[in-house]
């Protein structure tokens, strides 16, 4: 009877569970094995779980994560992860790591879900460019904004490669990337060169460090 | 029927052929039944063949309960609080197979708020339990390889500690 519930219904139970409840409850059966890898939403539940991740990249990917209602910790590898990646941030309302292409490549970001298994590319930037920094944030609806800025665009034309200097942003409600402007080359300069990956959002200002 | 629109009653007939009479104001919380009339569809009795009478009856309950309009200000503030009661006894069901039957007729009958409660309910009742617990009182047929299965476990083996 349970096993033959629609796929939509059960992912609304599931986005009710824990992390923890969620990856035995998958363990089940083939259908709710399938369903849960689907269900993105996983924090519905009030105390949200605590995310850390290595700073530098070790030999296997892997985070750690802490669950407030038991008090434990888990190491999750996240084996599912592409080997040319490493993680940028958590987005931690959802329960969701932002991960970057590594190897001096223009960067793609990818989103992926440490307890589901769950991996997908987000889509190409506007304006092609590498080391730009990277900032998330989040709000209190179930969607989240990241910002791209400066970085350095593709060489055309066998010319040399230049500091990009706009700002983008995608919003995952919309699952699109939009340019909202233009900076002075001496900003782009210090996010390109200056910027590792932390920024702070506060008082409806994005601050890159 | 009546010609007054306030009071104009509509007809549900469950699966085994018992029909129900409830207000249109009530039932319109039903995005499916309310398809229906936008359609013109309703001018007989529904028919809701994936419902049961008992079922039905639960759910117009609800309904009903869901579509009272407090007076003013102080009013609403009692009646939110009543009204979360009420949807904390609703669904303390004594069988499983009620609360399935329900999220069932919620979906079916799409009515939203219905279908979020009876799946936290569900959610509730699934978060404690092992694996095998799971199975057991879900009545799932474990269809996963002995080899599938190890490597579920092992994907996984941080929530089986």
């Amino acid at each position: 009877m349970w096993d033959n519930l629609p796929s939509d219904v059960l992912a609304n139970v599931f986005s009710y569970l824990t992390p923890c409840s969620l990856a035995r409850a998958m363990a089940a059966c083939r259908h709710w094995h399938d369903c849960g890898r689907e269900t993105r939403q996983i924090c519905r539940h009030r105390q949200p779980w605590f995310i850390a991740l290595p700073t530098r990249s070790t030999s296997r990917q892997l985070c750690f994560v802490h669950d407030p209602i038991q008090r434990s910790w888990h190491l999750l590898n996240l084996e599912h992860v592409p080997s040319m990646t490493r993680p940028v941030s958590t987005i931690g309302g959802q329960g969701l790591i932002l991960l970057k292409s590594t190897g001096g490549v223009p960067i793609r970001l990818s989103v992926c879900n440490p307890f589901t298994g769950q991996f997908g590319h987000l889509p190409h930037l506007q304006k092609s460019r590498t080391n730009p920094a990277v900032g998330v944030r989040e709000d209190f609806t179930n969607h989240f904004k990241l910002y791209v800025a400066g970085g350095m665009s593709e060489a055309a034309n066998g010319g040399a490669a230049s500091y990009e200097l706009t700002l983008e942003v995608f919003n995952s409600k919309s699952n699109k990337w939009t340019v909202m402007g233009s900076m002075p080359v001496e900003f782009a300069v210090r996010l390109t060169v200056w910027t590792p990956n932390e920024s702070v959002y506060a008082n409806y200002y994005h601050r890159f460090i | 029927m009546s010609s007054s629109s306030s009071s104009k009653m509509i007809e549900l007939r469950s699966s085994d052929g018992e029909t129900f009479h409830v207000e249109e104001t009530v039932v319109l919380q039903s995005e499916t039944i309310k398809q229906m009339i936008d359609d013109d569809c309703a001018n007989a009795a529904i028919p809701l063949p994936n419902v049961t009478s008992m079922t039905l009856a639960k759910v117009i309950e609800y309904i009903k309960k869901h579509a009272e309009k407090p007076k003013d200000d102080d009013d609403k503030k009692v009646a939110e609080e009543d009204l979360k009661k009420f949807d904390a006894e609703f669904v303390k069901v004594d069988q499983e197979s009620m609360l399935f039957d329900l999220v069932r007729a919620a979906n079916y009958l799409n009515i939203k708020s219905l279908l979020d409660l009876t799946c936290q309910a569900v959610a509730d009742s699934i978060k404690d339990l092992s694996v095998e617990e799971v199975r057991k009182k879900f009545n799932i047929q474990n269809d996963f390889t002995p080899e599938e299965e190890a490597k579920v476990r092992k994907e996984n083996a941080w929530a089986f500690d």
